[in-house]
């Protein structure tokens, strides 16, 4: 089908015509089918399928022809983003495939080297340009980043880390926890008191632990969803 | 599927990748309060700046959350039906 007509039937879509919608699932059923082999034998095909639907779907609706990027192209981080969600449901611990998780470590020693050449976070086009990678395989990458479960870090001395009394404090404030930031390991405790007890961003709570910024973004993830499954419903 | 809406208009508007990781964990902590609530989100990117909208937030929670949104994000405002976090590069 010309890139046209499927732009045609992604207008039909943001404008609620649902037989468009089943045109436009028929035709990109290729690429749907293409990024669910990659998660073949973890996942019932038909979940994956189903989630890339709802990703395919979720693009549609959000999809700018004026900034000339093809359809595809916008959609398949979105439909990789709802499959990543099904497999993580599904089959812990994702396994990454190998051409994803190369672009993966390559968007992540960016990050690192960018991160200490300028001195700031860098931006996803400042990545790609580094990494020699298209922005999208940049999102894709930075997308799994969020969907893989948090590794281990050694136990953490929290006094050698020159955390106050006041920092714990602030911290517990801010997150209006009480005791529930108790019931935190230590790891994550440090972490979550470095970012809302010292305000210190991810790169410095990463430098001054001596971990990278991802490891910090997954166990500042992890503690604050642990957190707030402790919350009182409704609370 | 907010996270891989913000990842895509959070690079398009020019944001770190640490931003738009704060953003993204800032609205997972709006969303898991009340995880059924029925609720509209809209995005307005533009250079340099990310605005996310968030309906049906209740006004008390998000009081006592506020400071901690703060620190994720540049801007966090209450509005008529929610909460507006805003993202400055």
């Amino acid at each position: 089908m010309s890139s046209e007509n499927v732009e045609r039937l992604v207008a039909g879509v943001r404008d609620g015509d649902a037989a468009a919608g089943e045109q436009l699932v028929t035709a990109m059923r290729p690429l749907v089918m293409g990024m669910a082999r990659r998660f073949e034998g973890r996942v019932p095909r038909s979940d994956l399928e189903q989630a890339g639907v709802v990703g395919l779907l979720w693009a549609a609706r959000s999809f700018d022809p004026t900034l000339g990027t093809p359809f595809g192209g916008y959609a398949a981080p979105f439909v990789m983003g709802e499959m990543l969600g099904c497999v993580r449901q599904l089959a812990l611990p994702v396994r990454v495939p190998r051409s994803m998780a190369d672009d993966q470590r390559r968007t992540t020693a960016a990050i690192e080297q960018l991160t200490a050449s300028l001195e700031r976070s860098p931006t996803v086009v400042e990545i790609g340009r580094h990494a020699s990678l298209d922005e999208d395989a940049v999102l894709e990458s930075l997308r799994l980043r969020m969907a893989v479960t948090p590794v281990a870090l050694d136990e953490l001395d929290e006094a050698q880390l020159g955390m106050s009394d006041d920092a714990i404090r602030r911290a517990e404030q801010r997150l209006d926890l009480g005791a529930r930031l108790g019931r935190l390991d230590v790891r994550s405790r440090t972490v979550v008191m470095l970012r809302f007890g010292l305000e210190l961003s991810q790169s410095e709570i990463a430098s001054r632990l001596g971990i990278s910024q991802m490891h910090v973004s997954r166990l500042l993830r992890a503690a604050l969803a642990t957190l707030s499954a402790d919350e009182p419903a409704g609370d | 599927m907010l996270v891989s809406l913000v990842l895509v208009l959070g690079a398009r508007a020019g944001l770190s990748v640490e931003q738009i990781d704060d953003l993204a964990m800032a609205l997972e902590i709006l969303v898991r309060h009340q995880p059924q609530s029925a609720r509209e989100a809209s995005l307005e990117p533009c250079q340099g700046r990310l605005d996310v909208s968030l309906s049906n937030v209740d006004r008390e929670w998000l009081h006592d959350r506020g400071p901690m949104l703060a620190v994720l994000v540049s801007e966090v405002d209450e509005t008529a039906s929610g909460v507006r976090l805003r993202v400055v590069v």
